[in-house]
């Protein structure tokens, strides 16, 4: 079904958007505990995006 | 080295890398990482990059609901729909004290029980029936007791309870039947807490109260509130009435296309970006958590140590476990957080199939015990969060004082749930 | 509190170091879903096809997986053999793959598939620590196999539904088993890649006028369905005459009905909306277990395990277990033993429609001589050969 793959491609737009933010915390962040976490958090985000994971 | 021994050594490995980092201050999170980084190059003497990556999307799944989901909270909190429905049932039901405040449990529960999270339930709806509480003459520590025992119960009502999927998931089980234990429970301890802590006290003061709450938002009505969560509903029910003509939308887009109705409805234009920055950001500690648990959780199958502490929780006698798990749920979950319900859970409900004891109510009552944990140290995420939230500002210990007889109260009726499993299977449905 | 120099610079670390994690584990995970498995197939063999030769929907997907067709010269019934249902079981597979390197029919037809799901092949559950490969000895050097899953890729179905409904039945499954091959039987043509691959068998079963059905497990020790065939109603003097037979002669094995009311498993589904008679057989897998010590490559082939033991003397298995473990030969053995007998009942069975093969060793042969010893060199053969799974 079309439909299916469009909601498909929504999932990885939602895991781009999520990976997204999680940069722009990394960036803005002035805790250094912090970045390291969001460094860690994006990784399964980026790889799914990425369609390697 | 003979297996046990060395299980055991990749254990106190763990717990004194966790123990060290907290220390050193490390976050909770950090910790962990820490914990499972240890683990691995113990027993792997090399970095199993692979290995730690794979172990960081065992939560993939839910994190994403999660994350919609309280993005539809959100949203509703945002348009002013839920301030609109609290001023509602204030000011409709203030000469009626239980049923104000039976209707305020209903609302307390709400966000838990879509998002699987008591956090959220603080942060969305907390504060608004707290300011409601406290013009109902109830002191502060009970008022933060209330909202934070309903916080709980709502985290484990249906249909997200993130500890039960989480151990469902793990054991190969499916997620199906829990609906009614887990409402019957969630919903005993919310009002039981409710009315325990607040039953007596004055009238509502309707000036002060509806002063103090925030000021409606114009045009917003019922239909507004509602619509959101009957689209949601909707959703939900019409992917089991025509499952075989509906596309498979899966949890998450549910909540977005719900929250994007919440959006068209609002009376009030809404910074959809903004509010979805919010979310991500406010959500990233439990988000944090559950990717850095699911690591620890590969470090400690890969070396042994989830196999030991699985062995050695199903060679205990059962009635150990009934007269101990009312006191290690909850003080685990206050230590590790949701990497209790693999790591115990698993193990428990492959234990109770054995036993020929019913799962689903087994795991059901202890996935209703775990969140109870949530107000104890070190971590107490939902318990300081409250805390915060409320701005209550007398001793912790207070506050955990008032959490007490409740508390009790739900692991009691959870323990006799354990216990009496195989008696209530006719809950089981749906 | 840190200056912001500091700051900046372990943040420029951490995303370096995020960076380099993401491209390592990214290529192992990338190496991983492309590896082929080169198989020698058997010189007897009639034809090599696509399961989308079958249901076309299939093609350039990642589960168009090769159909071996092995014909006798003289007419006869019909066997349809598939393994890799659940890639984490690997006695499956290796048993498909040893017939199908080794395997000579004089009458009837057998059709055979490796990997019947190869899309669950390309993945490890996070989690749970699987190794991505294992290795077996053979003579002629080692060979190299994918491990995999239960379910699915998520990179190949994705999302899951809020809850499973089963087609065609309606019951209710978990959100994850829309992905697991043998919980999405009889399939649905316009359903999620599982469903389709389910529905594309189903068209080979019936175009090939398959007659008999058997699907190859493996399961963990705290699992009731352990050591058994399990059979549709239509099976059972087949699967009863199999099980005593082996009894008494080479190992135990137990024989169970397809409970009616459970939906989306090969023996229910595929003897209910085919002609076929379809069977399971399930052989101990201890690496399933989740009381399971280390868990590596050795666990998985050996199936030797201290505390999957330690469950054993609580009473907590449905299987024994000793020292000497569950090792893969054992499990390959019983498979393709099991095999050889059902065709053997099946023939004095149904005369009419007899499945005469030779070629393919029995238990002790294969406990003796190793899996291994069974199978080709690839690079001994004519390329015409040589498939990849």
């Amino acid at each position: 079904m079309f439909l299916n793959t469009v909601i498909t491609f929504l999932y990885y737009v939602l895991s781009a958007f999520i990976a997204f933010i999680i940069l722009r915390n990394i960036i803005k962040t002035k805790s250094a505990q912090e970045a390291v976490l969001y460094c860690i958090m994006i990784i399964p985000f980026v790889l799914r995006v990425l369609r390697l994971k | 080295m003979n297996m046990y021994v060395y299980a055991t050594l990749i254990l106190v490995i763990v717990i004194a890398t966790f123990t060290v980092a907290r220390l050193f201050k490390l976050s909770v999170e950090l910790s962990m990482f820490s914990a499972a980084i240890a683990a691995f190059v113990v027993h792997t003497r090399t970095l199993p990059i692979r290995h730690i990556v794979e172990g960081a999307f065992t939560y993939y799944d839910v994190c994403l609901i999660f994350i919609t989901a309280t993005f539809f909270m959100n949203i509703l909190k945002e348009s002013g729909a839920i301030a609109y429905m609290i001023r509602s049932i204030v000011k409709t039901f203030h000469r009626h004290r239980l049923l104000c405040l039976l209707l305020l449990t209903v609302v307390l529960l709400i966000p838990g029980a879509l998002t699987g999270s008591g956090t959220v339930t603080v942060l969305t709806v907390g504060t608004l029936v707290g300011t409601v509480l406290t013009y109902m003459g109830i002191s502060e520590e009970k008022t933060a007791a209330i909202i934070f025992l309903c916080a709980a119960m709502s985290a484990a009502a249906p249909p997200i309870n993130l500890w039960a999927m989480m151990a469902a998931a793990g054991s190969n089980m499916p997620y199906v039947g829990f609906m009614g234990p887990l409402l019957i429970l969630s919903l005993a301890g919310a009002l039981f807490s409710m009315f325990y802590l607040g039953g007596k006290g004055k009238a509502v003061d309707i000036e002060k109260a509806l002063h103090e709450l925030p000021q409606p938002i114009e045009g917003m009505n019922w239909f507004r509130v509602m619509l959101p969560f009957a689209v949601l509903f909707f959703l939900i029910i019409a992917g089991r009435l025509w499952p075989f003509d509906m596309p498979i939308l899966g949890l998450p887009l549910m909540f977005v296309i719900s929250a994007g109705v919440g959006i068209l409805v609002s009376p009030k234009k809404l910074k959809i970006l903004e509010i979805a920055e919010e979310t991500i950001h406010s959500l990233i500690p439990l988000v944090g958590i559950m990717i850095v648990v699911g690591i620890l959780i590969q470090s400690m199958a890969l070396s042994g140590a989830r196999g030991l502490i699985s062995l050695g929780v199903v060679t205990l006698p059962l009635w150990v476990l009934f007269g101990t798990l009312w006191i290690i749920l909850p003080f685990s979950e206050g230590l590790l957080q949701y990497a209790v319900a693999p790591l115990l859970g698993v193990p428990l409900v492959l234990l109770f199939n054995m036993k020929a004891m019913n799962p689903i109510i087994a795991l059901s009552a202890m996935a209703v015990m775990w969140p109870v944990g949530d107000s104890l140290p070190p971590t107490a995420v939902v318990g300081k969060a409250t805390v915060m939230e409320l701005k209550f500002k007398g001793r912790y210990t207070k506050f955990l004082r008032a959490c007490l007889v409740p508390s009790l109260f739900i692991l009691l009726l959870c323990t006799l749930f354990l216990i009496f499993s195989n008696k209530l299977s006719f809950l089981v449905a749906g | 509190m840190l200056n912001k120099k500091t700051l900046v610079a372990i943040k420029m670390v951490s995303i370096c170091l995020s960076v380099i994690v993401m491209a390592l584990s990214g290529i192992d995970f990338y190496k991983h879903r492309n590896y082929k498995e080169p198989v020698v197939v058997s010189e007897y063999v009639t034809q090599v096809r696509k399961l989308s030769d079958y249901f076309a929907d299939l093609k350039d997907t990642i589960n168009d997986c090769n159909i071996y067709i092995f014909e006798g010269s003289e007419p006869g019934g019909t066997v349809l053999l598939i393994g890799g249902t659940h890639p984490e079981e690997p006695g499956a597979n290796l048993t498909a793959e040893l017939i199908v390197e080794n395997l000579r029919v004089k009458k009837g037809k057998v059709i055979i598939a490796i990997r019947a799901n190869r899309s669950a092949s390309t993945v490890t559950r996070p989690g749970d620590a699987y190794p991505q490969f294992y290795h077996i000895e053979t003579p002629w050097g080692v060979k190299k196999f994918r491990m995999g899953d239960r379910w699915s890729n998520p990179l190949d179905s994705w999302p899951d539904p809020e809850v499973y409904v089963h087609y065609p039945s309606g019951q209710l499954l978990a959100y994850m088993d829309i992905r697991n091959f043998n919980r999405t039987w009889p399939g649905k043509k316009d359903g999620t890649i599982t469903e389709k691959t389910n529905y594309a068998f189903m068209q080979l079963i019936e175009k090939e006028k398959v007659d008999l059905f058997i699907d190859l497990h493996e399961a963990e020790l705290e699992y009731p369905v352990i050591s058994t065939i399990v059979s549709h109603q239509r099976g059972v003097d087949i699967a009863a005459m199999t099980s005593m037979i082996l009894s008494s002669t080479e190992f135990k094995i137990g024989m169970e009905y397809s409970p009616k009311e459970l939906h989306g498993l090969s023996h229910r589904e595929v003897g209910d909306h085919s002609r076929a008679i379809s069977l399971l057989y399930e052989s101990p897998e201890p690496f399933l277990d989740r009381v399971r010590g280390i868990t590596d490559e050795k666990l998985l082939l050996t199936g030797k395990d201290p505390f999957v033991m330690k469950a054993g003397q609580f009473g907590l298995l449905y299987e024994k277990i000793d020292e000497n473990g569950w090792p893969i030969d054992v499990r390959v053995g019983r498979h393709v033993s099991t095999f050889l007998t059902t065709l053997e009942m099946w023939n004095e069975f149904y005369p009419d429609l007899t499945i005469d093969v030779e070629g393919v060793p029995r238990y002790k042969e294969v406990i003796t001589k190793g899996v291994g010893y069974y199978f080709r060199n690839p690079s001994e053969v004519p390329k015409n050969r040589v498939f990849d799974e």
